[in-house]
């Protein structure tokens, strides 16, 4: 069983997340208010994951995602769902510097499709990767002009942000009504014209696809 | 008894003398009254007349001058009263007009201006750009030749200016060279500063730029609110009550229906879903909540990285400015890329942020084609308007075939002064 620290300053959205998990068997061992209570109740209680709003008193600025990436340079292997009311893709590059998984960036909202939310807080708590569809929308339009993701094709691009979202294979087949081997030939295409080394290893691909994404948005 | 009846005699005429005066003042009277119909009827409207066309070129100047400096001269006048349809100039319409005129110290500065000017330009262009031709022919050589001819002033003659000097006329050779040099090297700054002075005069009056920034301030607002309150209504306001019919004709079906309510629940959450996503955009437009929660400069390194360009941002920012500054910095900036991104065909910006003595300098610029118009285009009145409230200005320098670089300054009161 899954155990999770919720910090969320919200009493409405607390109570309402623990309600959520304890209905797809997560357990949450500890819901917290603030970043400094964040970093206590995950060393007392050690959780699989932990769910963090960016935004947290006392000075409601983005204490949570400080608390957050201050607690995996503790705990290198700890992994985080930061929630939000927004995203931003200079956050998302914060949380993914290190260039581990383990790290999840969703907006509230996705909260709503519950299946896929408990899909994201899987994947993320087994080290993988969760990018909101915004951020990746954001990232992937701010590629400058000339940018090789020009050469890619409609469906080259869908395969790529479900991708960089941190699906795996057999995800994105099924969200794009296709065969799993057709996504692996999509991917290897991508991977080809974008000029990234292409891996088996799902994670270390996401990983790869937002680094590009993040390193064109910058240049 | 004599000289009695010679006093008598004199009060008598003396008296026809003073009938007389007092019947001349009659006519004094009118002629006094015709005199200021006169005045009224020729002057009045011609003192109009020709201050409002002088306004005309005035304005024409203010423009040309704007775009020569980058910088645009905001037209001073007060508002003008409604015109007179009588069109008797003693009317009190017409006398407001004038007084509306008169008190409007805009109209003595353009008096002043039109004064200064001349002399600003004879000292500034004539004289420089006379002695540059003069120094290097007449005062270089006229020792060679020693022409006795033009005029003397003293012992001082123009055509043969080195003669005091005696056997050191030759000295008239390089000095000549050097004045010539010197007037060259001097004229571009020279025109600056004409160009700086003219500015000042024809720009409005701080009185009336605080009154015109407070009513833009109100104005602006009054617009945001109002743009809010629609959003609201229409957006995500409209949505919650979508919401709670559905959730209602949920209850009414629950036990019933329950297929239909599984659809409608579906259908609510969506509808709470786009809600949100109507307040969330809302929220950016109000205050972005990067930069309530990281300050301007991991703002604008968001805004940069959002822009599909490359843009080289470097911000050196090491206090905090005032947050509605920060505010309105993020929106320029914002503004400036959009534009550049949609209009510039520019491969390249750049962004830079510098914190100086009294205020910080925003530069935005791109590798585009050029060609912008500061005057045109409502986003770059807003950012002029927005940034006037904190006495800002923006300069944009946009030459046809380009580069782009549009430059904020907005004085600020950092830390370190208080």
């Amino acid at each position: 069983m899954l155990r999770v620290v919720i910090a969320e300053d919200q009493y409405l959205l607390r109570a309402g997340l623990a309600r959520l998990l304890a209905a797809y068997d997560i357990e949450t061992v500890a819901s917290v208010e603030s970043g400094d209570d964040l970093l206590a109740a995950i060393d007392e209680h050690a959780p699989d994951l932990a769910i963090v709003d960016v935004r947290l008193p006392p000075t409601y600025t983005d204490e949570g995602l400080r608390a957050a990436v201050s607690a995996r340079s503790g705990r290198p292997e700890l992994p985080i769902l930061v929630l939000s009311q927004h995203v931003d893709a200079l956050y998302a590059r914060e949380l993914l510097a290190d260039g581990r998984g383990g790290v999840g960036y969703l907006l509230k909202d996705r909260v709503f499709n519950d299946g896929e939310f408990i899909e994201a807080i899987r994947r993320v708590s087994a080290g993988g990767t969760a990018m909101d569809p915004e951020v990746i929308a954001t990232l992937v339009n701010s590629t400058p002009r000339h940018s090789p993701l020009i050469a890619l094709t409609t469906r080259e691009r869908e395969v790529l942000e479900l991708m960089a979202e941190g699906r795996s294979n057999a995800a994105v087949a099924r969200q794009l009504h296709m065969s799993e081997s057709a996504v692996s030939k999509h991917t290897a295409s991508i991977f080809d014209k974008l000029g990234l080394v292409a891996t088996d290893d799902d994670n270390r691909r996401v990983l790869a696809v937002l680094a590009y994404l993040g390193e064109s948005a910058d240049r | 008894m004599k000289w009695f009846n010679r006093s008598i005699r004199a009060f008598y005429e003396g008296w026809q003398q003073t009938f007389f005066a007092l019947i001349m003042l009659v006519p004094l009277a009118l002629t006094l009254i015709g005199m200021a119909g006169v005045v009224t009827v020729v002057l009045i409207p011609l003192f109009q007349a020709i201050t409002l066309s002088t306004r005309q070129l005035t304005n024409t100047y203010r423009a040309a001058l704007g775009k020569i400096t980058g910088t645009p001269i905001p037209v001073p006048y007060a508002a003008a009263p409604p015109p007179d349809d009588q069109q008797h100039p003693w009317s009190a319409k017409s006398l407001e007009r004038v007084r509306w005129l008169f008190e409007d110290p805009a109209t003595w500065q353009d008096l002043v201006w039109m004064l200064l000017n001349p002399i600003m330009c004879v000292l500034t262009v004539l004289l420089p750009g006379v002695l540059a031709i003069y120094a290097p022919t007449v005062i270089s050589f006229s020792w060679l030749i020693h022409p006795e001819i033009g005029p003397m002033f003293g012992s001082w003659r123009l055509l043969d200016p080195t003669a005091f000097l005696g056997n050191y006329a030759w000295l008239g050779l390089p000095a000549g060279l050097l004045i010539a040099a010197w007037m060259l090297a001097t004229a571009p700054n020279n025109l600056k500063g004409l160009y700086a002075f003219s500015a000042a005069l024809l720009a409005p009056t701080r009185d009336i730029q605080v009154s015109e920034q407070v009513a833009d301030l109100t104005n602006a607002q009054e617009a945001e609110l109002r743009r809010i309150e629609r959003d609201l209504h229409d957006g995500a306001q409209a949505r919650m009550v979508a919401v709670g019919m559905t959730l209602r004709t949920v209850e009414r079906l629950l036990d019933t229906n329950p297929d239909a309510v599984r659809e409608l629940i579906v259908e609510a959450r969506e509808t709470s879903a786009a809600a949100l996503r109507d307040l969330r955009a809302l929220v950016r437009g109000i205050h972005p909540p990067i930069l309530a929660e990281r300050g301007l400069t991991d703002a604008l390194r968001a805004l940069a990285l959002q822009t599909p360009l490359a843009v080289d941002v470097h911000i050196d920012l090491p206090e905090p400015v005032e947050p509605p500054i920060e505010a309105a910095v993020y929106f320029a900036v914002c503004e400036l890329l959009t534009n550049t991104t949609k209009h510039a065909h520019a491969e390249h910006a750049s962004l830079t942020l510098r914190l100086v003595d009294d205020g910080i300098i925003v530069t935005v610029g791109d590798d585009g084609r050029g060609g912008a118009d500061p005057d045109l285009g409502s986003g770059l009145r807003g950012i002029r308007r927005r940034l006037a409230s904190f006495n800002g200005t923006l300069a944009i320098n946009s030459p046809v075939g380009g580069p782009t670089t549009a430059i904020m300054e907005i004085p600020v009161a950092t830390r370190r002064h208080c």
